[in-house]
């Protein structure tokens, strides 16, 4: 079932002055019901305008964008909208305002007319959906750590119960495990709630580990799209991007040139140990010290 | 007597405590830096790096210890505006130290403020704008600019000061990878043609570019080493929430597996001449 539909798309920043910029053209991207979808490309090549048509904080210049079967230029519709697609910006600790961690992830739910034995449910659930102790949320925002405190603004968004996730660079500035956590509850709750999430990324490492689709942007312009496996090994078109391969496929490639072949590509560095141990094993010469 | 030893700055047990908390985020830290040199900087979130490039740029005093930058104590006042001359920081957020409308008028702000003659700001701007490849673009208004060119940009403001170390705090966090290679070649070069480089970051792949890597954790510093024998230590890093690098990840996980592998191995290169001995 496709979730969000976009056709035709483009995007004109100041039309009509001497500033105008043509941000999106003509894209065309389906984003189907439940799937893990990246959306990589370099700065300035439209993800974030891409991002913000999603759940109508942008309207298209031309074309049109679906999400779950309604237009969003459709103003009735607007509201349910905003409901429906949560958008977790980037550093989105920087929004969090309220004196204590339930203050802050209740408001979102509050403002949805929630009443307040439903608005307490879900800020415990949503808690523990991203690995957050239930005592935080007592706590003072300004005491946590910056990886928890980038939990608990994406809790904000979760306990609205979104259907459709999108999150803007959600890892960016944290250190590799805090990154990793966020992500890993991301895909965790997106396969046991059937959420549709959309990773707005310029590293390609992380939609090699969570994505089921990639899509990159270049300039506005929709470059590629399809299975993880087979946009990350599409190098060529990678580069001319502005965005560099996980490195299990650039080792791929190095050691193919090199007359080394594995027997499948791999994305991540796991799979590269897998492979390359399996090599290595039954040509014999790793078993026992190799130096 | 400054501009003597190859020792360029010294932290001598320094601590530090934010006002009114009992906690230090830095405690008894003894670490050097030597002229020309490139060193990264990696730890968890909260383990005082920020802290540590303020209290190295003189923008924080030690509550504890000292700080001697080119022989000079960043806690006395007479020589503060000295040594704000001689290390320069780098934020996270470009924009947030761009202050000018052109960008060749955003370099020269610096040395202007100096008072310094006009025909030497020229100069200095000319080779700031040069050192980080902006020369093309110097009469463009900054916010045109892509991500890595602003961040160029500040470091080129801080470069017409004449630094002898910069200190950038996670400069690639908000780049794309191109941004991103653009400023660590600038970095490489800068270290390369005397100036010492201090980078705190959170990518291990771009850290093991260092001539020196030092690990903050648990209020102090847990190793200061090489890349090499730093990115070996993937169970010390595992525990502080980071990882090596990708190719020291490969080498661990292989190891894992129950194959040995020479040690330090962690960056591609290396990687594939090793794969290559075992697999050809």
């Amino acid at each position: 079932m496709p979730c969000i539909e976009v056709e035709g798309l483009t995007h004109v920043y100041f039309p009509g002055i001497p500033l105008e910029t043509v941000a999106l053209r003509d894209i065309e991207l389906t984003v189907y019901d439940g799937e893990f979808i990246a959306l990589a490309g370099a700065a300035g090549s439209g993800k974030s305008t891409l991002a913000q048509h999603l759940n109508g904080l942008l309207l298209p210049t031309a074309g049109c964008v679906r999400v779950l079967g309604r237009d969003i230029t459709d103003k009735e519709y607007r509201q349910q909208l905003w409901r429906q697609v949560g958008l977790v910006f980037q550093f989105p600790e920087r929004q969090i305002f309220s004196p204590t961690v339930f203050e802050d992830i209740a408001f979102g739910p509050r403002n949805m007319g929630w009443d307040s034995i439903t608005v307490n449910k879900r800020v415990k659930e949503t808690l523990a959906l991203v690995g957050l102790p239930e005592e935080i949320q007592d706590e003072d925002p300004r005491t946590l750590s910056g990886g928890m405190l980038r939990r608990v603004a994406i809790c904000g968004v979760l306990a609205m119960r979104p259907q459709v996730l999108i999150m803007d660079e959600p890892g960016a500035g944290l250190e590799p495990a805090a990154r990793q956590l966020i992500l890993t509850s991301i895909k965790e709750i997106q396969s046991q709630q059937g959420i549709t999430v959309i990773l707005i990324t310029h590293h390609l490492e992380d939609a090699a580990v969570f994505a089921d689709r990639v899509a990159v942007l270049h300039q506005g312009e929709l470059l590629s799209v399809g299975k993880t496996g087979e946009v990350l090994s599409q190098t060529r078109i990678l580069h001319k991007a502005g965005l560099k391969a996980p490195f299990a496929v650039e080792l791929a490639q190095r050691l193919n040139e090199l007359g080394i072949k594995l027997p499948t590509m791999p994305l991540t560095v796991e799979e590269a140990a897998r492979l390359l141990y399996g090599l290595i094993k039954t040509t014999g010469a790793g078993s026992g010290g190799v130096q | 007597m400054p501009g003597q030893s190859n020792l360029l700055i010294e932290l001598q047990s320094v601590s530090y405590a934010y006002p009114g908390s009992q906690f230090p985020v830095l405690q008894d830290i003894c670490l050097c830096v030597g002229r020309a040199e490139f060193i990264s900087v990696i730890g968890p979130n909260g383990s005082g790096k920020s802290t540590l490039a303020r209290i190295i740029s003189g923008l924080l005093l030690p509550t504890g210890g000292r700080v001697l930058v080119d022989g000079m104590d960043t806690g006395t006042p007479k020589t503060r505006k000295d040594i704000r001359r001689r290390v320069g920081l780098v934020l996270q957020n470009p924009d947030n130290q761009l202050v000018a409308a052109v960008v060749e008028e955003d370099v020269a702000f610096g040395p202007e403020n100096l008072c310094l003659p006009s025909a030497e700001v020229r100069r200095r701007v000319e080779d700031a704008l040069n050192a980080v490849g902006l020369s093309q673009v110097r009469g463009r208004p900054p916010h045109m600019l892509s991500g890595g060119e602003k961040q160029r940009l500040a470091i080129a403001g801080l470069l017409a000061l004449c630094p002898l170390c910069v200190v950038l705090d996670e400069p690639t966090s908000m780049l794309d990878p191109v941004g991103r290679q653009e400023v660590l070649q600038v970095l490489r070069h800068l270290s390369d043609s005397g100036t010492a480089v201090i980078l705190i970051t959170h990518h291990m792949d771009e850290a093991a570019g260092a001539d020196r890597v030092w690990v903050l954790g648990k209020g102090g510093v847990l190793a200061d080493d090489e890349p090499a024998a730093v990115f070996s230590r993937v169970k010390l890093l595992h525990e502080l929430g980071l990882t090596s690098t990708s190719a020291g990840d490969l080498a661990y996980r292989l190891s894992e597996r129950g194959l040995e592998l020479p040690t330090g191995i962690v960056i591609m290169e290396d990687m594939i001449k090793y794969l290559c001995r075992v697999l050809k």
